[in-house]
């Protein structure tokens, strides 16, 4: 994890503490930006790394931020876990400008994480990866019968289903019953 | 933790499009949002190579070079049917024997049909039959090819010296050989018609 950095930051976004360390340093100074999960550490990427996000390219291209904007406001990604956002972010830096090649042999094989990192890929929008991620979620159930597919992926069943969505109904039910009581006693 | 429970549509879609034939026709099984998911994805098929026998039926379905599905089903002496599938292997070892009471082999053929291929969805450039010198094509098989929703670009008989009785029996079922235009693209079309 040469090109990324940790630290922690509660309101205000963690400091870098040294330079990109870049062997063959380009003519053009490569520009960095700053995100950051759910768990508020800070990762630094290179804009090369970032191009493989569409979500955060875009964002970059129309917010026309220097570097000193994107370290004092890293993008925040409350919705990703730091572990998960980890794994984008060394997945990026080790896909900088080359060429994606057919399989990925470093993807997490425990189903937990795969299906988060399926998630987060997906918010981020990195093609590439995402392709990844989905072969190795049908990967997983290769020659697996029905009831195997169900256990691995989590799938309930069609009665289970149904019980949910009854559930789900009357809850709804309840509040909305709730809300209308509400309402009538603060209109007397 | 996520799960696929938690996956969107689209991204549910995003991988069975990754499955193989086996995988999607599992995945069918667990629930109905998932059968409804797998029936509304694309699924591509190279060939798929049905040979009628005395002895029974042969199905083979390529979706890639490497990957091929082969299903033999035979008839049982007692009545009923044997089921031979192996996938991607010519082991004798790997292959996966049933044997049916009920049923005859023509109808499990017919039920394994509908299941893979039964779909507007699906998408086979080839079907090629092979009937047997004496075998009539079941009409069965011929109504399962002449109206299911599949999509095919060719149609094509092989080795098939009863043809003529087999076209007997297939009448309202022209198969045709559908050349596409190179300059146009590819578009699949179903060729065979009642």
């Amino acid at each position: 994890m040469s090109s990324t950095e940790q630290g922690t930051s509660s309101a205000a976004p963690a400091e870098p503490t040294t330079a990109p360390e870049s062997a063959a340093a380009p003519e053009v100074p490569e520009s960095f930006y700053y995100v950051h999960g759910k768990d508020k550490v800070v990762h630094k990427v290179s804009a090369g790394a970032l191009q493989h996000s569409a979500l955060i390219h875009g964002m970059i291209s129309n917010l026309g931020y220097t570097e000193e904007q994107a370290k004092a406001n890293p993008f925040p990604f409350e919705n990703i876990d730091g572990d998960i956002l980890q794994m984008v972010v060394d997945w990026c830096n080790q896909h900088k400008g080359k060429p994606t090649p057919p399989e990925d042999t470093n993807l997490p094989k425990q189903k937990e994480k795969l299906f988060d990192l399926v998630l987060a890929v997906n918010y981020l929008e990195i093609k590439e990866l995402l392709t990844y991620c989905c072969k190795q979620v049908a990967m997983m159930v290769k020659g697996k019968s029905p009831e195997e597919i169900r256990e691995i992926w989590m799938i309930p069943t069609d009665a289970e289903d149904e019980a949910a969505e009854k559930e789900a109904k009357k809850r709804a039910g309840k509040e909305a019953a709730g809300e209308t009581a509400a309402a009538a006693g603060d209109a007397k | 933790m996520a799960g696929w429970s938690d996956l969107s549509v689209d991204l549910k879609k995003n991988v069975v499009e990754k499955l193989d034939l086996m995988g999607r026709q599992s995945l069918r099984c667990t629930s109905h949002a998932d059968r409804s998911i797998v029936d509304d994805t694309d699924f591509h098929i190279s060939r798929v190579r049905l040979s009628i026998s005395k002895s029974g039926y042969l199905i083979v379905v390529h979706t890639r070079i490497d990957d091929w599905l082969r299903v033999e089903i035979l008839n049982r002496p007692n009545g009923g049917a044997i089921i031979n599938k192996s996938q991607n292997s010519w082991n004798p070892e790997d292959v996966v024997t049933k044997e049916l009471e009920e049923g005859t082999p023509e109808f499990w053929t017919i039920l394994l049909l509908h299941n893979f291929f039964d779909y507007g969805t699906t998408k086979i450039d080839a079907v090629e039959f092979e009937i047997e010198g004496g075998t009539d094509a079941p009409k069965g098989v011929i109504f399962f090819f002449a109206f299911s929703d599949f999509q095919t670009l060719e149609t094509e008989h092989l080795k098939s010296r009863n043809l003529k009785n087999a076209s007997k029996h297939n009448k309202s079922v022209k198969a045709q050989k559908v050349r596409q235009d190179t300059k146009k693209a590819p578009r699949h079309e179903k060729c065979v018609k009642a």
